[in-house]
């Protein structure tokens, strides 16, 4: 007869291969909603702690300074007048997020974020589904999305990687087939061949803030003469109590 | 014979098998870092008027939370203070350098001799050298009573990817160049995220003296 150690052992390796098998099975791919490293839902207020003056205020007709602007971009620049001051053009994905505002984000659907301003009532939606089809161009234009690791190069010396590598962790948005807009309030032009890239961070501070943090570099060769960088900082608000939508004029 | 042999295999194979997932495991994983050396240069276009020359207006406090002692403190400036010699070579402090004009600086990697590990990063390159070492080697900040530096005292800890950094111990000087104060007994929190060939610097100046909330700035380089 069979002896019962040996079945013992049998029964032993079977039930190790039945867990590796498990371990080694692939999982079904999550959902960009379901991977989100990082949570952006929730209403945030940027917190205008830079270029105070060129953002809480329409800054007057010319000054422009800090945009790299080409001389076609100064031209159409200097072709504003205060009457147009209010403009949706100042809210379009090229400008809005330096704009004082506040954003309430969400999920639509498993695959879209939507991110709402009050300033303007604009909605920019993020989409990570690369089928998508752009559609004709637009103030908020065509952004895709999806989720990066944070930092560039695993570090190493010697060519041994030091530590693991970083997870996911930021979210990429490149966002084209925009119309024209403004950079700033007073009429500081990027043209319909501009290409935003934008970095969405968040931390959290050691008093208990939170803050999304998001870099944005434009690129226009029309009306640009390089990258032009900034990053906008918001805090999360407990609630959307102080969602105050103002539209913009079409003009 | 043969099943002398199955004895003395199956368990064996068993032990291997069940080994497998216990190596996988392995050491404690360190956290993700990032490879933060190397020169970055400024890639930052805001406020160029206020960073570079001619510098920021007398009296323009717009964007900072100053309660009514840092208002107070800051009316009291006078810009021909830089005039004085003993100001004429003064370093821009820990809390404003990283905001200053420019900066372009270098980060450096300081390795331990006997472990061959990164315990420090430093950046260098800073006006008129208040140069900064971010211990990352999990030493305490220094006594309340230790000398307050110029660049105060760091130390840094990976999170997600991301350098966090804590700096105590920095002189009383200023959070920007047309004297809006900060106290030494503020604290600053920095998050170093790297994006590829960019560089994000999230600064929060924490300071109960002058400042009615936390001061939060953001900078690009290159």
């Amino acid at each position: 007869m069979t002896n019962p150690r040996y079945l013992a052992v049998v029964a032993v390796l079977a039930l190790t291969m039945v867990t590796l098998r498990a371990q080694q099975t692939p999982a079904a791919p999550q959902t960009p909603r379901a991977a989100a490293p990082i949570d952006l839902t929730g209403t945030w207020v940027s917190l205008v702690t830079e270029e105070w003056r060129w953002r809480m205020t329409t800054p007057p007709k010319g000054d422009y300074i800090s945009v790299p602007l080409s001389d076609e971009g100064r031209r159409v620049a200097d072709s504003w007048t205060p009457a147009m001051d209010g403009s949706c053009k100042a809210y379009g994905a090229g400008g809005v997020m330096w704009l004082p505002t506040r954003l309430r984000i969400s999920w639509d659907g498993d695959q879209m974020l939507k991110v709402e301003t009050d300033a303007g009532q604009q909605t920019r939606l993020l989409g990570f589904d690369e089928t998508r089809a752009p559609g004709p161009r637009s103030l908020q234009g065509f952004s895709m999305a999806a989720w990066e690791p944070v930092g560039g190069r695993p570090y190493a010396r010697n060519g041994t990687r030091l530590g693991t590598p970083a997870a996911n962790g930021t979210l990429k948005v490149v966002t084209t087939n925009l119309s024209e807009g403004w950079l700033r309030r007073n009429g500081a032009p990027y043209s319909d061949r501009t290409t935003v890239t934008e970095y969405w961070d968040r931390v959290a501070f050691p008093n208990g803030d939170d803050f999304l943090i998001v870099t944005i570099v434009l690129d226009d060769p029309r009306y640009l003469t390089g990258e032009y960088t900034r990053s906008a900082h918001f805090k999360r608000e407990a609630d959307a109590s102080k969602w105050r939508p103002v539209p913009c004029r079409a003009v | 014979m043969h099943t002398t042999r199955l004895r003395l295999v199956l368990p064996a194979l068993a032990a291997a098998l069940l080994a497998v997932p216990m190596r996988a495991q392995g050491p404690p994983a360190a956290p993700p870092m990032v490879d933060l050396a190397g020169s970055w240069a400024m890639a930052n276009d805001e406020e160029l008027l206020i960073r570079v020359d001619p510098g920021p207006e007398l009296e323009n406090y717009t964007g900072f939370p100053l309660n009514a002692a840092g208002r107070q403190k800051a009316l009291t400036w006078n810009s021909t203070i830089q005039a004085v010699p003993e100001h004429q070579a003064r370093p821009h402090p820990a809390q404003y350098s990283m905001r200053g004009p420019g900066p372009n600086f270098h980060m450096g990697e300081v390795i331990d001799a006997k472990s061959r590990q990164l315990v420090a990063y430093t950046i260098t390159g800073l006006f008129e050298n208040a140069n900064r070492t971010i211990w990352l080697d999990g030493r305490p900040h220094p006594s309340e009573f230790a000398e307050h530096l110029w660049n105060g005292f760091s130390t840094g800890v990976w999170e997600k990817g991301m350098l966090k950094v804590t700096t105590t111990h920095m002189k009383q000087a200023f959070l920007q160049r047309n004297g809006i104060p900060s106290s030494p007994y503020g604290v600053m929190t920095e998050y170093f995220i790297r994006h590829g060939d960019r560089l994000l610097v999230i600064s929060q100046v924490d300071d109960p003296i002058y400042l009615e909330e936390p001061m939060v700035r953001t900078s690009t380089f290159k």
